[in-house]
């Protein structure tokens, strides 16, 4: 099967999994306790009032019409309107969006560098210090919860040491208004160099807090990986080759040891979303993890309906370009 | 002949739970030029471990001493940074098993690039990849196929590309480690020959580990017998197997089954190798011997010349006190 192909497939095997997720979020908001309506309106609310609010909604319907409803309407793009704001839940999340996306790719990109080549380094010297050491922090950090280590950093960075701000994205006495949403891309667009390095100090504790959880998981399988893989005999026949040891190490040793974990990396970054629930909350970071706690609240059904169903989005689609990347690296895959 | 590789008193320890495993223990041999050695030895007798301590590949826990000479160059003293110029390019080998001595994830094409361009840093890719398509062709693999990954070939074509590939900077020496065991019998006779065609193309001197007598006897010129990390016997491949002087070497030739149905039964050495972590004082196959003295479980033998063999066995020790220490 060619590369093309082998992506064609993949997207379109996405289709009924996306359409799965969408019935799974449907079916277990009907279940979960609550009535959206009387959340709206409160207990006292008259009958008629409550009975006309629930035509509006749709949720006088059976609940296949129901299912058929806001299964037409996701695919036109349609989230509906938040109860709490009234407003479209796509326009509140596209505000939202931004800040998660900026907030977990920052600590992705430090949690797989760390891994990596901690991992790669760890291997090569193998129960050296370097390694024990690696083991160690992959311990601790896997054990700390990640809204208590944003408390400890706001603590120690934040309140004693005063180095770095305790919440928010960017300090309001910029007053900077955005283009995108992504500060650090906006703050480059405008060439604005203090708001860059401001939204960059903002950055730094949540996306180190909720970045280190993860890069002591990547550290554990890089590190074993490489080990196994530096055993192997294309290692020893690389090394026989005269080929240098840093290249048999990251060329040889490392790449096949990143076959299986790309689909963890892949996998993780999803939980990654998850983490970002805790770490908005802890530092009053306006992303969508922020957000849907705020819905929650709130009872604010269209909204969590319809952050849950872009997060399922999102997973979707890095499951497809993990197993893209995936194919890419390992043509075994492809065939 | 003028001489290439000079091995002296090769000596490979293991450091381990059990203390110094001497896998390798006092060889010398001596290769010339375009020879063909052939290793042979049963299973642990060390003959793997001397052709990776020939690379200087030998795993962390390994201790080596004496001297192994490259046209003069001293191996055994450079360190691994000095190695790495000369693994590949002067001396190189061939792995046991071709399905998994090529990187699964990296195309046949890329191997040699590597290869080529680690050593010779100002060869183009053009070049290098023109170097590529001319040793496919010499081992018998369309030079079209070099964008093909590693999986995509057959045992007996990975094991072409891994010969290639070991021969493709036309090193001095090459090692081929058992490199037909993993091969089925029709294949293993296509690879023997290419080999022994090559050798003679590339003026390379061959080193062939192996257990099987019937392939050295196809490719050598001259014979190495090991056992428990001695080099037990060492001559002309014809002396060897038509007039074996050590007995461990009579009883490896003995025990060669055979298709003749007349041998019904299957002749084996009784007994097994000496523990190499504790090896037995005098002679290391004395336990074994048939035809043990009582010197032999007392005092190492020397290395004794008969005929054109050298031996180390003390049944020559009366005769001939021609104490060479080297195969010549």
């Amino acid at each position: 099967m060619s590369l093309k192909n082998y992506v064609i497939t993949r997207i379109l095997l996405a289709i009924p999994m996306m359409f799965i997720l969408l019935a799974l979020i449907f079916f277990i908001l009907r279940i979960m306790p609550g009535d959206p309506v009387l959340a709206i309106v409160g207990g006292k609310a008259p009958q008629h009032v409550i009975e006309k609010l629930r035509e509006q909604m749709g949720l006088n319907k059976s609940i296949p019409a129901q299912f058929v409803d806001y299964v037409l309407s996701m695919l036109k793009g349609d989230l509906g309107k938040s109860t709490l704001t009234n407003r479209p839940v796509l326009d509140e999340l596209k505000e939202r969006l931004p800040a998660t996306i900026e907030l977990t790719a920052f600590a992705f990109v430090m949690a797989v560098l760390i891994g990596t080549f901690w991992g790669a380094e760890a291997a090569r010297k193998k129960d050296r210090s370097l390694d024990v050491g690696a083991r160690m922090f992959a311990i601790v950090t896997y054990a700390i919860p990640v809204f208590w280590l944003g408390l400890m950093m706001q603590l120690l960075f934040g309140m004693v040491l005063k180095w770095l701000p305790v919440a928010g994205r960017i300090s309001p006495a910029l007053s900077f208004t955005p283009i995108t949403g992504f500060y650090l891309v906006d703050s480059i667009i405008k060439g604005n160099w203090a708001a860059l390095w401001d939204a960059f100090k903002h950055l730094i504790m949540p996306g180190v807090a909720l970045g280190l959880i993860i890069s002591s998981i990547f550290l554990r399988m890089v590190r074993n990986n490489t080990v196994l893989m530096l055993s192997k005999d294309f290692v020893k026949a690389a090394v026989a080759r005269g080929i240098r040891e840093r290249a048999v190490l990251y060329g040889h040793a490392l790449k096949n040891a990143l076959v299986p974990i790309l689909t963890i990396m892949g996998l993780q970054l999803a939980l990654l979303l998850a983490g970002a629930v805790l770490t908005e909350t802890t530092f009053s970071w306006p992303g969508v993890g922020s957000y849907l706690v705020q819905k929650i609240r709130y009872r604010d059904f269209p909204a969590i309906q319809g952050t849950i169903v872009i997060f399922a989005l999102i997973v979707v689609v890095i499951s497809i370009c993990v197993d893209i990347i995936n194919a890419l690296v390992d043509p075994r895959v492809r065939y | 002949m003028k001489s290439v590789l000079r091995i002296e008193d090769l000596k490979v320890y293991y450091k381990t739970e059990k203390g110094l495993v001497r896998a390798v223990d006092g060889v010398s041999i001596d290769l010339c030029e375009r020879e063909s050695l052939g290793i042979v030895g049963e299973s642990g007798c060390g003959k793997t471990t001397m052709g990776y301590a020939l690379l200087r590949i030998l795993p962390s826990n390994a201790v080596l001493e004496g001297s192994i000479k490259l046209n003069g160059l001293d191996l055994s003293s450079l360190d691994q940074k000095q190695m790495e110029k000369v693994r590949g390019a002067k001396i190189s080998m061939i792995f046991q098993d071709p399905m998994t001595s090529l990187n699964p994830v990296m195309k046949v094409r890329d191997h040699f690039i590597e290869t080529i361009q680690t050593h010779k840093p100002e060869i183009s890719e053009e070049e290098a990849e023109r170097m590529t398509a001319n040793m496919l062709r010499a081992v018998g693999i369309e030079p079209t196929r070099m964008n093909e990954y590693p999986f995509q070939f057959s045992g007996g074509m990975r094991q072409r590309v891994m010969i290639a590939l070991s021969l493709v900077l036309n090193p001095v020496v090459v090692i081929a480690d058992e490199p037909t065991t993993s091969l089925d019998v029709i294949v293993q006779a296509q690879i023997l020959d290419l080999l022994k065609s090559l050798r003679e193309k590339f003026n390379m001197s061959l080193i062939l580990i192996t257990h099987d007598l019937g392939v050295v006897a196809e490719l050598a010129d001259r014979v190495g017998v090991m056992y428990a990390g001695h080099l037990v016997e060492i001559g002309e491949s014809r002396d060897i197997y038509y007039s074996p002087k050590h007995p461990y070497t009579e009883a490896l030739l003995k025990s060669i089954p055979n298709t003749n149905i007349e041998d019904k039964e299957l002749v084996y050495i009784p007994g097994g190798p000496p523990d190499l972590a504790d090896p037995p004082k005098g002679c290391r196959f004395e336990p074994r011997c048939p035809k043990a003295m009582p010197i032999c479980s007392r005092k190492e033998p020397g290395v004794y010349q008969v005929g054109r063999s050298f031996v180390k066995c003390w049944l020559y020790g009366e005769e001939s006190h021609v104490s060479a220490s080297k195969g010549q």
